[in-house]
């Protein structure tokens, strides 16, 4: 039962919050503080919380709320590990948190972190799941009683024995969880646990939150995307270290300017329906069903006609053919084949979206384009010409390639230097290298920051960088590999309007992303991955059209797109769905 | 990706006390250290060999054989015109090769081969978990053993970062191929730092997931891998020290020796 305190806005509750509760309550902060060592600002600044016993909470926020810095106090990492000042009070199951080692918090408190590969370090899947446990001094029998328990329960059965290493994003972040339930805390903290995974591995996720929440187990987690806040008892904005505003999902979520302020995207559904004019908006495709009926709406088929239309027009403004893959395989050393005759075309201008599921060899594929891989068999043409003819500098200032972590590339004191290292790769002299770093600046919008240390920035001004230090030399074909992992909200819009921006001034965009929302929002079109294979290759509204071939790829289109499509008429954005879709008003 | 050598096989090696393992391959290396004749070290080479089918470690020893192969024809090639011997054997120009250092290099190739074969055969069938209760059942002090471990797990992870920071700049055109000596080693700054950084990052994030995993050095823990030593253990045991025996016999009886000297 979700009491928050009462924050510095308001504060709805839940109608049985006011019963008194026997126990303390799961986490209650009151006044909490905390400013990292060598900062100059507070990352906590007065946060007052309150979780009760077996709840779902999931907490929301724009990068540097405070989000990941609140779930470390809450098994003491911060302050033991991370030092700095902390002030205020914080109590796990009615006890001080702050005053306890972490190896005694992690008892009641797991917390899973956002990064799986780096916190699974053990030889096999049981092991790892063995581990904590072991910490802890349990019998072996229990142990292993506890192991042989979780693994069907995190959907990894079969799977044991295995090396975390081979399993699937999906699988290793569903270990990782596994990892810390096997030491049965009271409560569960997941930071920002389905950033890097695929819709399916997003919904396993929530899944085990939602078993766990029923079987009596506090759940907190950090997340950013508000459709699956929705199974949550409660949903929490955090604004620059304090509560801005707290409770049940559909009341919180409903009010957009709040999350906007927040960082926070509306659910597209219940956004495109406040638009409308409806007062009580939907969140569920269901809902959106029914309201529509209610509201006696209807989609005006002749205006998805004219988008389909436009669309067409502008596939046939396409220019030459700038990469093709014919027969296209990719076989690593000893393992499975990654990319299994593959074949396609991209076009001069092109805004393409590679998606799939994580594993499905979409990485693989996009390395065939600036050759840092080679095919094992078939053949990928930049410009006409097979990849192993081109040299590899040739490749790199035709296709530049924008990693999705950019802290594996920056290595400069100052952005001018990190931005400039292409151009002076490629021999040019001090004139032609600054002008190519101040145009590249400018395009990404950080024109003014050349001085200053990259490692300082935030992550979305040192993804920029990234982009800029790759349009320094100037290719006409981009390649980004998950631009918006890892960014809030505001940041992830900043980022696909510059990727639209630079498509829309002649850049040939190729992305592979996890979210659903960038595809529908930015696409062009959209080439669907699956174990390696490509399954489908089309506009995007014809594939996000497609439920079954969707699901088939464990993937699922947003629920305004699969509201839309039930109605027989796809639109991809809440605009669309405004042009589309004809009120009462209207007619 | 597996990163890992280890495989899941059930045989009497990955059975073995991670102890007595950790011992055997000590052994095994005394054995090949002690001869230089090829004819003696073909015979500890067909011997690894033979582990590597009894702890079924072929998946491994195929991940090696590139290595395998150029560890063997330069250590040939290079001993048999660097060491000096006492028969003419073939002149090739300025250099010559005496039938003494051909068979030098020659066993040579096999010893190394023969001990990296049994390094990752020992790899194919020990657990990283197992071989730190190795270490600790042979009383290596647990500062030790945690930091090796810790190192094992983090092989992978570092080896991992090191291929996308190399992707990530190769595509930005970095060329470590060109250049003077001087212009070559500056251009590893840009590998270095982002690999330094990352390394930082993930070090400390490791910290982070071992303390939330209840985990403090020092401090008692239990496992569920309890190693036993067995019958069995003790007789591999014996035979390992009995051909470590043997083989420091004949050492000193001169016998299996290739009599190098002055051609």
């Amino acid at each position: 039962m979700a009491t928050p305190a009462p924050p510095n806005e308001e504060t709805p509750r839940r109608s049985s919050a006011a019963e008194p509760s026997p126990a303390p309550p799961l986490i209650e902060s009151q006044g909490l503080c905390f400013t990292y060592r060598g900062s100059g600002t507070a990352a906590l600044r007065g946060l007052d919380f309150r979780q009760e016993r077996g709840e779902f909470v999931v907490l929301m926020g724009a990068s540097g709320a405070g989000k990941s810095t609140f779930c470390r106090c809450l098994n003491g990492l911060i302050p033991n590990f991370q030092k700095g000042e902390l002030t205020g009070s914080l109590a796990v199951c009615g006890e001080s948190v702050s005053d306890r080692p972490t190896h005694e918090s992690a008892r009641k408190v797991g917390l899973v972190f956002q990064d799986f590969e780096a916190q699974l370090f053990c030889s096999s899947t049981d092991l790892e799941l063995a581990f904590g446990p072991e910490n802890l001094c349990l019998p072996p029998a229990e142990i292993l009683g506890r192991v042989v328990e979780l693994m069907p329960f995190l959907g990894l059965d079969g799977l044991e024995r295995r090396e975390p290493a081979t399993l699937s994003g999906g699988e290793k972040q569903r270990l990782a969880i596994g990892a810390v339930l096997a030491m049965a805390p009271q409560l569960l903290v997941l930071d920002e646990p389905t950033s890097d995974l695929d819709p399916e591995g997003k919904d396993a996720v929530f899944a085990i939150a939602t078993a766990l929440r029923k079987s009596g187990m506090g759940v907190l987690a950090v997340e950013h995307e508000t459709d699956r806040a929705l199974a949550a008892d409660l949903v929490v904005l955090l604004v620059n270290g304090r509560v801005k505003a707290a409770g049940p999902p559909r009341r919180v979520l409903v009010r957009r300017e709040l999350l906007e302020q927040s960082g926070v995207r509306p659910p597209d559904l219940c956004e495109a329906f406040l638009a409308l004019g409806d007062e009580e908006p939907p969140f569920t495709v269901e809902e959106a069903t029914q309201r529509l009926l209610e509201n006696g709406w209807y989609f005006d088929g002749v205006e998805q006609a004219a988008l389909v239309q436009e669309e067409e027009k502008r596939r046939a403004a396409y220019g030459d053919v700038l990469v093709k893959a014919e027969n296209l395989s990719h076989r690593y050393e000893g393992a499975r084949t990654a990319v299994n005759e593959v074949s396609f075309e991209i076009r001069a201008g092109e805004f393409v979206a590679l998606v799939g599921q994580n594993g499905c060899g979409k990485t693989t594929l996009l390395n065939h384009f600036n050759g840092l891989l080679a095919p094992t068999r078939g053949v990928v043409r930049i410009y006409g010409k097979p990849t192993t003819e081109h040299s590899l500098a040739e490749l790199g200032r035709r296709v530049g390639y924008v990693f999705q972590n950019p802290d594996h590339q920056i290595f400069a004191d100052t952005v001018f230097d990190e931005v400039a290292f292409a151009p002076r790769n490629q021999s040019l002299d001090g004139q032609q290298v600054s002008k190519r770093v101040n145009e590249a600046l400018t395009a990404v919008e950080l024109s003014g920051k050349e001085k200053e240390d990259p490692f300082s920035l935030t992550k979305g001004e040192r993804q920029r960088v990234a982009v800029a230090s790759v349009l320094a030399a100037k290719p006409e074909i981009l390649l980004f590999d998950e631009p918006t992992t890892g960014l809030d909200h505001r940041q992830q819009r900043l980022m696909m309007d510059l990727i639209r921006k630079l498509n829309e001034q002649g850049h040939t965009v190729v992305m592979i992303t996890h979210s659903m929302w960038a595809v529908t929002h930015y696409a062009h079109r959209c080439l669907v991955m699956h174990e390696g294979k490509l399954l489908a290759d089309g506009p995007v509204r014809q594939v996000f059209a497609d439920v079954e071939l969707l699901a088939s790829a464990s993937l699922s289109a947003p629920p305004l797109v699969r509201f839309s499509t039930e109605m027989g008429v796809t639109v991809l954005t809440a605009e669309e769905l405004r042009q589309c879709l004809v009120t009462r008003e209207e007619e | 990706m597996q990163l890992g050598f280890y495989q899941d096989f059930d045989t009497i090696a990955h059975r073995l006390h991670p102890a007595i393992k950790t011992v055997c391959l000590a052994l095994f290396f005394v054995v090949a250290l002690q001869f230089t004749h090829p004819g003696y070290d073909l015979l500890v080479l067909l011997t690894a060999v033979a582990l590597v089918g009894i702890a079924q470690a072929g998946k491994g020893v195929s991940r090696v054989r590139v290595f395998l192969l150029v560890l063997f024809t330069f250590s040939t090639l290079l001993w048999a015109l660097l060491k000096p011997g006492h028969t003419l054997w073939r002149e090739l120009g300025p250099l010559t090769v005496t039938r003494e250092s051909f068979f030098y290099g020659l066993g040579l190739g096999m010893r190394l081969d023969a001990m990296l074969i049994a390094g990752v055969v020992f790899l194919s069938c020990t657990t990283v978990e197992a071989f730190v209760a190795g270490l600790r059942a042979l009383y290596v002090p647990f500062p030790v053993t945690f930091a090796l471990g810790l190192a094992f797990r983090f092989v992978p992870t570092l080896f991992a970062t090191t291929a996308k920071v190399v992707q990530a700049q190769c595509s930005r055109g970095l060329r470590l191929d060109q250049g003077s000596l001087s212009a070559r080693a500056r251009r590893y700054v840009p590998l270095l730092v982002p690999i330094f950084v990352a390394t930082l990052r993930n070090t400390n994030l490791l910290a982070m997931a071992l303390e939330a995993r209840a985990f403090s050095p020092g401090r008692p823990r239990t496992s569920v891998q309890e190693f036993d030593v067995e019958l069995a253990d003790w007789v591999i045991l014996g035979v390992f020290l009995f051909l470590a025996g043997i083989s420091l016999g004949l050492k000193f009886a001169q016998v299996g020796q290739v009599v190098l000297g002055a051609a």
